[in-house]
C-alpha cells in the first residue's frame, strides 16, 4: 500500500467510513508503525481544529495514560519533522466533515499532544488549533498531558464532566477476581455487560497498581499455575 | 399569575398535561432502553470502540451475530493488551496473552440466565429519574439522548446516545449520582451486517505453550448438587432484591462458587461465596475492575466477594450484610439502618 491510500484510510477511519475489520488492521499499524502514528497525530491536530470540537480540551495534570494507550515506543520528535514535510492542506480537507466525535478526538488529541512533543509551538499554519493549542500551552509535555473529555454545550444541558482519573486505576484484577467479573457479567444487562468485559479486556499490568494489588494479583496467578 | 386566579382549571390543565409530559417522556425512555438492550443481544454487528475510563483510552473492537438462536461475540482490544474474549453459545473464552493464559468460563444454560436478567420496571423508576432529553447528531445519524439519573449514591446513571435506526447505543455514558462521568463507550464505526462469517470469531492469538484454565464436568456436577449452606443478605440497599441463586463451578475455585445476584431493576450486583482458600490469604477489601467495584470479606470460613457496576459503597453494604442462613429461611432483605446515608450531593 503506498503512502497515499494508507493516508485516507487513516482519515477514513476517523470519520467512521472504515470498515471495521480494516479498522482492526489500521489499528495494529498503528502500535507497530511510527510514522503511521505520526501521521495520525497530524490529522488529529487538524481534525480537532477545523471542527473546533467544544468537547476536547487538555488536562495537564493528570499523567499520561493515554500516551501508554497509544504506544509510544519510538521517537515522535523525528517521525512529528518527517511527517511536517508532507503538505497538511490535502489532510486537513477530509477534516472539513464532521468525524467520530468526542472519544475519537480524544484519542486523537491524546495522540496529537505526544506528536506535538517539544514543538508545540510549531504546528502547521493551516491548523489554527482554537482548542487544542489554547490549553496546551507551551509547558505541556507529553509527559504530563492526557486528554479529558468534556461535554459539547449543546448537547449536554447538565454537568456531565468527563471520565476522570480521580481515582486509582484499575490494577491487574486478581485471577479470582476477574472470573468472578466474567460471571457477574452474564447476569448483568447487556450494556452492561459489554462494559464490564471491556474493562477487564483492556486492563493492563504495568498500571501503577498499588504494591499490595500487585502483590495480591501475582499471588493469584500463581495459585492458579499450580493447578 | 392572573390567568390562574380567574381560571384555576386552565392552571390545572397545564399542570396535567406537563404531569402527562414528563411521564410520557419517562415511558418514552424506558421504551428506548429496552429497544437497545434488545438491539445489543439480537442483532448482528460488528464496530469499532473507544473505551475510556480513568484517564486511559482504548481502541477494541466487537463482533456480535445471532443466527439460530445462538450467540457468538468477540471483543478484542485493539492496541493494549491484546486480550480476547470469545464467547460460543454458553462458553465464554478469555485470551489474555500478557498472561500466556487461556481462561474458559461455561455457563449451565443460556435460557435461565437470559431470563433472570434485570427488568426496567415500576419498582425500578422508584430509584431513577430517567429522562428523555433530545435529539442529536452523532457519527453523521440521527440518535435520541437519554439520560438515567440515579437518585442516591447506591446506583450509577447511563447517558446513551441511541441509533434511531437500528436503536443501537453509539456512545454510552456511565456517571455517578454527581454527573459526573466515570466511563464512556464510543463507537469509531459500526455496521449491522445481515450475517457475519465464522472467520471473524476466531482469535488472533496463537496460544501455543499457553496455559488453559478450565473447570471439569466433574466439577460442574459437584456446583450442580448445590451448596450445603444457604447463604442470604440480611439487609440490602433501597431497590435491590435477590434475582437469582445458582451454585456454579469457576475456574480457579476448588469447590462449588455459591453465586447470588441482587438488582434494582438495572444495577446489579453478584456475590460470590466459596470456601476460604487453604494456605492462601483470602481477597479482603476493596477492588475495582474498570468501573465495577468489589468488596471482599470472610463471613464463618467463607470467602464472600460482591461484584457489581455500582458504587464501591454498594458492594461493601452487600458483602458486609451476607451471613449463613442457618433457620434455612431465606427471608426477604430489610432496609438499611437509619444512621446510614448515602443520599445524592448536590447537583453542581
Amino acid at each position: 500500500m503506498n503512502e497515499e491510500q494508507r493516508a485516507s484510510q487513516l482519515s477514513a477511519m476517523f470519520d467512521g467510513e472504515l470498515a471495521a475489520g480494516e479498522c482492526e488492521l489500521v489499528a495494529r499499524r498503528l502500535t507497530r508503525d511510527a510514522d503511521l502514528r505520526a501521521e495520525w497525530a497530524r490529522y488529529a491536530v487538524i481534525g480537532a481544529a477545523l471542527r473546533r470540537e467544544p468537547g476536547v480540551r487538555l488536562d495537564l495534570q493528570v499523567a499520561g495514560r493515554v500516551r501508554r494507550a497509544v504506544s509510544t515506543e519510538a521517537s515522535y520528535q523525528e517521525a512529528d519533522d518527517a511527517a511536517a514535510a508532507r503538505p497538511a492542506a490535502r489532510q486537513a480537507r477530509r477534516w472539513l466533515r464532521p468525524a467520530a466525535g468526542f472519544a475519537a478526538a480524544a484519542v486523537v488529541a491524546g495522540v496529537a499532544v505526544i506528536g506535538l512533543r517539544g514543538r508545540d509551538a510549531a504546528l502547521p499554519a493551516a491548523a489554527p488549533l482554537p482548542v487544542v493549542a489554547s490549553t496546551a500551552a507551551p509547558a505541556a509535555t507529553a509527559a504530563q498531558a492526557t486528554v479529558v473529555l468534556g461535554p459539547s454545550a449543546a448537547l449536554e444541558p447538565e454537568s456531565y464532566v468527563v471520565p476522570v482519573a480521580n481515582e486509582p486505576v484499575n490494577f491487574v484484577p486478581p485471577a479470582q477476581l476477574a472470573n468472578y467479573v466474567v460471571a457477574h457479567s452474564e447476569v448483568s444487562m447487556p450494556l452492561s455487560r459489554r462494559n464490564l468485559l471491556s474493562a477487564l479486556v483492556a486492563t493492563e499490568q504495568d498500571d501503577g497498581a498499588p504494591a499490595v494489588d500487585a502483590a495480591r494479583a501475582t499471588d493469584a496467578v500463581s495459585a492458579t499455575d499450580e493447578r | 399569575m392572573n390567568v390562574s386566579l380567574r381560571q384555576p382549571w386552565l392552571l390545572l390543565a397545564l399542570l396535567a398535561s406537563g404531569a402527562t409530559l414528563t411521564a410520557r417522556a419517562s415511558d418514552d425512555a424506558r421504551a428506548w432502553l429496552g429497544r437497545m438492550n434488545e438491539a445489543l443481544t439480537t442483532r448482528n454487528y460488528d464496530g469499532v470502540f473507544f473505551h475510556v475510563h480513568g484517564g486511559r483510552v482504548e481502541t477494541m473492537r466487537i463482533i456480535h451475530r445471532v443466527r439460530d438462536g445462538s450467540v457468538m461475540e468477540r471483543l478484542v482490544s485493539l492496541d493494549g493488551s491484546g486480550r480476547e474474549f470469545v464467547r460460543t453459545g454458553t462458553e465464554l473464552v478469555c485470551y489474555l496473552p500478557d498472561k500466556r493464559t487461556v481462561l474458559v468460563e461455561r455457563r449451565p444454560q443460556e435460557t435461565t440466565l437470559l431470563g433472570n436478567l434485570p427488568r426496567f420496571d415500576q419498582s425500578t423508576q422508584g430509584f431513577y429519574d430517567l429522562k428523555h432529553v433530545e435529539r442529536a447528531r452523532l457519527m453523521g445519524r440521527d440518535t435520541r439522548v437519554i439520560a438515567v439519573l440515579p437518585k442516591d449514591g447506591f446506583r450509577y446513571g447511563y447517558r446513551l446516545w441511541i441509533d434511531e435506526a437500528t436503536t443501537m447505543p453509539l456512545k454510552t455514558q456511565l456517571c455517578d449520582a454527581r454527573g459526573n462521568v466515570i466511563e464512556q463507550i464510543q463507537f469509531a464505526n459500526l455496521s449491522l451486517p445481515r450475517d457475519i462469517a465464522d472467520a471473524e470469531f476466531r482469535p488472533q492469538v496463537d496460544t501455543e505453550g499457553y496455559k488453559w484454565l478450565r473447570q471439569d464436568a466433574r466439577q460442574e456436577r459437584v456446583a450442580a448438587g448445590g451448596a450445603s449452606i444457604v447463604w442470604r443478605a440480611l439487609r440490602l440497599p433501597p431497590g435491590f432484591r435477590l434475582t437469582l441463586r445458582a451454585a456454579q463451578a469457576m475456574p480457579g475455585s476448588e469447590g462449588p462458587v455459591e453465586h447470588l445476584v441482587f438488582s434494582d431493576g438495572l444495577a446489579s450486583v453478584s456475590v460470590f461465596v466459596e470456601m476460604s482458600p487453604d494456605g492462601k490469604s483470602p481477597m479482603t477489601g476493596p477492588a475495582r475492575v474498570g468501573s465495577s467495584s468489589a468488596f471482599s470479606t470472610t463471613v464463618s470460613g467463607h470467602q464472600v466477594t460482591a461484584v457489581g457496576e455500582v458504587p464501591p459503597e454498594t458492594v461493601r453494604f452487600i458483602a458486609n450484610s451476607v451471613e449463613a442462613d442457618r433457620s434455612g429461611r431465606t427471608g426477604g432483605p430489610a432496609a438499611p439502618p437509619p444512621g446510614l446515608s448515602l443520599g445524592p450531593p448536590p447537583r453542581r
